[in-house]
């Protein structure tokens, strides 16, 4: 603690940055299941972006299920950080993660288990893919925090292969933002100019109505 | 409690009245008295404390007696000539105020219309005070300034002319007025709020042009004064503090609330969404920092539109005034070439932004404006016949 970056056991001014990704498989079984009445088997997970043992940072994981399921909490403590399940609806998944030192407060994802097709998921293979891309940000990670960050192993990279093509997302995702900033920026450029020359045209009129009032008077 | 009083015994000897001693009563007595105020005489009885001691009424005092005008032939011949009055009237005049007290509502039912002709309450003080006033200025010497105003009977006359008409207004005139008033209220208020809102009208458009200029020359290296600038000239932006120790989300900031109202968060999304953004795109730094001034440069295209469409209802409004006044060739041609580049209205990609505006309820559509501002134009008219009305 004697390092002037350590402040109330904080490493002060640093931000680390773990990208992770959070999504659902789920594969039909071809109709209602006897048994149950379920239509798919599914796998909700949360995964690091850039293959790496979470574990060293990460406590456990907690999967909030819906209430219908028995035992609708499921707490996973050792990658891979994952539940596989049957049902037959959708529903929004509590992901919860705990970091190894409990002063960093736990964050949350939510993530919609997706079993039926639509324009948001891949299908491989008949299976259905939804994933989501997020990042993870320790602001001045506390100093137990700071080496399990930076020293987290890598792993096997072929780990790191995602259904989604993310470096294409972000691409398209940055080029389509940048090109609406520049229509909304022509059209306030358009709509500013005839702001002014709608000004001008109402200081004038409002000179003639302001005669006119006068010569009435008179 | 009474008989307690003034027997001047106590009811009750319970331990907690023993101790309370009550004073003597004063005696009263029964007499007759005079009242010099009067002067027939007359005697009558009433209660009297033993120990009162005056010889006069009490009440007498308050029987004031006004000293009426008095005038001699020399001065009426001199100065108080009057047409329409002659020495009889005037006589008659002042006999009735010596009698009456100068209870002029009396005097006039008294007056003698046989022989002096009708007059009204105002003609006979009008006559009253004007020999007052001229008396007076008789008496006082020519530097000095009349003691007392001049009676106005003209003015009294429209003032009881106007009471007789506020007194007699029909319900339906009374609710009409009101709700004049009322409408003119709201029209008070919404005018006033169009001025304050000329004068961000200034403001915006100095920031449209720090924008687009900082946008063209280079995106991401905006000089860290302009922003500032831009910002101390935006009424709002989305809140980007710096992030507090601990653990977060990416994805959050671009969720975060945006600092306006719900209406127009509401509309940015729906913008967002037609530009084909969405609301939730890839979390990465740059992408949300991106988004976030995308989201900044909607909501200042809203405020602009906004104001645009003040200045909108405003030229209406004038152009109605204008034809109004009688310049009505003038104001149809100005109507023609103005109305199609001028007020043409925004799309964005499509999005219709006045009806979405409209929608959100964030200004009123064109025809709205138009009907409003001729609503304005009538109610006004009404006011002024109503005020004519009542003088007339």
């Amino acid at each position: 603690m004697s390092s002037e970056h350590l402040q109330g056991g904080r490493v002060r001014g640093i931000s680390i940055v773990k990208a992770v990704v959070t999504g659902n498989t789920s594969t039909y079984l071809g109709g209602k299941r006897e048994t149950d009445g379920h239509t798919h088997t599914w796998t909700v997970y949360l995964k690091p972006f850039k293959s790496e043992d979470m574990s060293v940072y990460v406590k456990k994981v907690h999967f909030k299920l819906h209430d219908s399921y028995s035992q609708p909490m499921r707490i996973i403590s050792k990658p891979p950080y994952r539940v596989s399940e049957s049902g037959w609806g959708e529903f929004e998944i509590m992901i919860k993660v705990f970091f190894q030192d409990p002063a960093e407060k736990p964050v949350t994802f939510y993530h919609l288990l997706k079993l039926f097709p639509n324009e948001t998921v891949t299908v491989k293979d008949k299976t259905l893919i939804s994933e989501q891309y997020d990042e993870i940000i320790f602001t001045d990670p506390t100093s137990i925090m700071y080496p399990l960050l930076v020293n987290a192993r890598p792993m096997d990279p072929n780990l790191s292969q995602h259904h989604r093509n993310f470096d294409e997302l972000e691409r398209k995702s940055f080029t389509s933002i940048i090109e609406a900033r520049r229509k909304i920026k022509t059209e306030i450029a358009d709509l500013s100019s005839r702001l002014k020359n709608q000004r001008e045209y109402h200081h004038a009129l409002k000179q003639e109505v302001k005669e006119l009032e006068e010569n009435n008077k008179t | 409690m009474t008989v307690w009083f003034q027997v001047g015994r106590r009811p009750f000897s319970g331990p907690h009245f023993e101790q309370a001693r009550l004073p003597e009563v004063r005696s009263w007595q029964w007499k007759p008295f005079k009242n010099s105020a009067r002067n027939d005489n007359l005697s009558l009885l009433h209660w009297k404390r033993c120990d009162d001691t005056s010889t006069d009424y009490p009440f007498a005092k308050y029987s004031v007696k006004r000293e009426i005008l008095k005038y001699t032939d020399e001065q009426y011949n001199g100065v108080l000539q009057q047409p329409g009055w002659t020495r009889a009237n005037t006589d008659h005049l002042i006999d009735l105020a010596n009698r009456f007290d100068l209870r002029f509502i009396v005097m006039q039912d008294r007056w003698d219309k046989q022989t002096h002709g009708a007059r009204t309450v105002e003609d006979l003080k009008d006559r009253y005070y004007s020999i007052q006033y001229r008396l007076d200025k008789l008496r006082d010497s020519e530097s000095e300034k009349p003691k007392r105003p001049l009676y106005d009977a003209d003015h009294e006359r429209l003032r009881k002319e106007q009471l007789e008409k506020l007194y007699s207004r029909t319900r339906e005139e009374v609710e009409e007025e009101e709700y004049l008033i009322e409408e003119l209220r709201k029209i008070e208020i919404r005018r006033k709020e169009r001025e304050k809102k000329q004068q961000d009208l200034q403001r915006l458009i100095k920031a449209a042009d720090q924008l687009t200029e900082t946008g063209s020359s280079n995106k991401k290296k905006k000089s860290t004064a302009n922003k500032k600038k831009e910002e101390e000239t935006r009424s709002w932006r989305i809140l980007d503090k710096p992030l507090n120790a601990g653990v977060s989300l990416r994805s959050a900031k671009t969720k975060q609330a945006l600092q306006v109202g719900l209406k127009k968060s509401k509309l940015v999304e729906q913008i967002l969404t037609q530009l084909q953004v969405g609301v939730s795109p890839m979390p990465t730094e740059d992408i949300t920092v991106q988004f976030n001034e995308l989201r900044n440069d909607i909501l200042f295209l809203l405020e602009l539109k906004i104001a645009q469409e003040t200045l909108q209802f405003d030229i209406q409004a004038l152009k109605h005034r204008k034809e109004t006044l009688g310049d009505q060739a003038a104001a149809g041609t100005d109507e023609a070439e103005n109305d199609d580049d001028m007020f043409a209205d925004t799309d964005i990609m499509g999005l219709n932004l006045d009806e979405a505006l409209v929608t959100a309820g964030l200004t009123s559509s064109c025809s709205r404006k138009r009907r409003a501002a001729s609503e304005i134009e009538k109610v006004t008219a009404l006011l002024k016949k109503q005020r004519k009305n009542s003088k007339g």
